[in-house]
């Protein structure tokens, strides 16, 4: 298959499904710093559970994308399990359920919010909130590069396979395995170089020029207010 | 007899028809060209052939009908595949653990495999390269390495996607005469008018997803 499509899997799961991908990313951000630092500081369930209505309004409108949304959680809600694990066993069972909670709450409000935007976007979203440059160029090629990793091990085993290999437990199997990582090291090197090669030959001087800005409409600032009240009365009842 | 046969192959990627209801077969020792121009299908053909894509229709080797991964897997141990850019096709270290990967995984004894190993690194001239980590190669070499590295396999159907880009004229030659001299069936996907007028072999064109023969 052709590489050139490979620019285009820099993509967020849910980027392009219902009203919040329509959402200005710096409205989502902020909100979700706000929203994410509020339930981290809860110190009880009621506390946690006032956002869950919010959280699942917000779900609601990833009507399309549902199914996929409830994996990712149960994805990240299959780690938190071991955490509250851990907490049963050192005799804290309550703080374990919070702790559980909280991050299921989080988790929620990062998929619903952050992975609605593409990655370019938040990267851009995030300058314009000031982040330093160079900390948003680190994460958009670690980004881009996690997917050429992934693509690069997949081809590899397409072509091991395409020769006779299937996998087992035996020496052979392994020293394949061997062969696939130091495989991909050395790829993902010269590939790297090879961007980087790219990059200045087009005349890159350290910063993503961007095509398409941001501006706020009437929905992104109806979707602050909303969101700004909700959380005012949760705090002001539950918090205070 | 037939080896490889395909009836109505359909294929969709991203929501778009690749593969528009494709028919096939090709028999034992035969070997063809498929053309066509970009985008029309030809990769995505060869890689549903080998199971790396979803599909629908049928697609029958030696007669029977494969479905599973598992049948996939018992043709791929027959029929070899040359990726279209053989950088995604090398992983091992050196040329010559490249040659030996398919005859080891075959469980082909290390003498012998050893033998397979040097008579195709003459066959293909590229003895000096044996120990060259094949990330170091030229673009040429690399070519003709994962070209060779299908051929220690010994297959019996060989699916190569345009095998002679970027080749010189002294590779060109030792590709196009084991094209000639081998036993077995081949499907090459290539624009090279020159390897058709050289070879004379049945030519069929995809276009827009169909393949017709020209
Ligand atoms: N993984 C993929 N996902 C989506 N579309 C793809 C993928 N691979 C190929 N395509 C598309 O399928 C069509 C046929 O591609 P391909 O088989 O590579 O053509 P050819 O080899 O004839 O040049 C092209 O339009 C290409 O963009
Ligand atoms: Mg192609």
């Amino acid at each position: 298959m052709d590489t050139a499509t490979e620019g285009e899997k820099v993509e967020t799961p849910l980027n392009g499904e219902g009203l919040l991908s329509r959402l200005d990313p710096r409205v989502k951000i902020v909100l979700f710093l706000v929203l994410a630092w509020t339930v981290a500081l809860a110190g009880n369930l009621l506390q946690v559970f006032v956002f869950l209505p919010l959280a699942l309004l917000f779900y609601s409108t990833a009507y399309r994308k549902t199914t996929t949304i409830l994996k990712l959680l149960l994805f990240a809600d299959f780690f938190l399990l071991f955490v509250v694990l851990t907490q049963l066993f050192l005799g804290s069972p309550y703080e374990g359920i919070l702790i559980f909670f909280k991050s299921t709450v989080i988790v929620l409000f990062s998929l619903l919010l952050l992975t609605t935007s593409s990655v370019f976007d938040l990267l851009h979203a995030l300058h314009h909130l000031k982040v330093p440059n160079k900390l948003l160029q680190i994460t958009f090629f670690f980004y881009r590069y996690l997917f050429t990793v992934r693509e690069q091990l997949q081809l590899a085993e397409k072509s091991a396979k395409s020769r006779g290999f299937i996998p087992k437990t035996s020496i052979q199997t392994y020293k394949t395995y061997a062969y696939f990582m130091g495989n991909l090291l050395l790829k993902s090197y010269f590939k790297s170089e090879n961007v980087y090669k790219a990059l200045i030959s087009r005349g890159f001087k350290g910063y993503f020029p961007v095509f398409r800005h941001f501006e706020l409409r009437k929905l992104d600032i109806l979707f602050s207010l909303f969101t700004i009240i909700y959380w005012g009365v949760a705090v002001w009842k539950f918090y205070l | 007899m037939e080896v490889l046969s395909v009836e109505d192959l359909r294929v969709k990627l991203e929501g778009r028809e690749v593969l528009k209801g494709v028919n096939f077969s090709l028999k034992k020792g035969e070997k063809v060209f498929i053309t066509g121009p970009n985008g029309a299908g030809k990769t995505t053909f060869l890689e549903t052939l080998m199971g790396f894509v979803p599909f629908e229709g049928e697609i029958l080797f030696k007669g029977k009908h494969l479905k599973s991964e598992d049948d996939f897997a018992l043709l791929r141990g027959r029929v070899g595949y040359v990726f279209q850019n053989p950088d995604d096709q090398l992983f091992a270290p050196t040329v010559e653990e490249e040659l030996a990967f398919a005859p080891l995984v075959k469980g082909i004894k290390r003498e012998q495999v050893k033998e397979i190993v040097e008579r195709t690194l003459r066959e293909f001239e590229i003895k000096h390269l044996r120990n060259k980590p094949t990330y170091k190669l030229s673009g040429g070499e690399k070519r003709i390495v994962s070209v060779a590295c299908v051929v220690t396999m010994d297959p019996e159907v060989i699916l190569l996607d345009e095998p002679t880009t970027g080749l010189d004229r002294n590779k060109w030659e030792k590709l196009v005469e084991f094209f000639e001299r081998t036993g077995s069936s081949l499907v090459v996907v290539t624009h090279d008018t020159k390897l058709m007028e050289r070879l004379g072999w049945k030519r069929y064109v995809m276009e827009d997803g169909k393949l017709c023969s020209a």
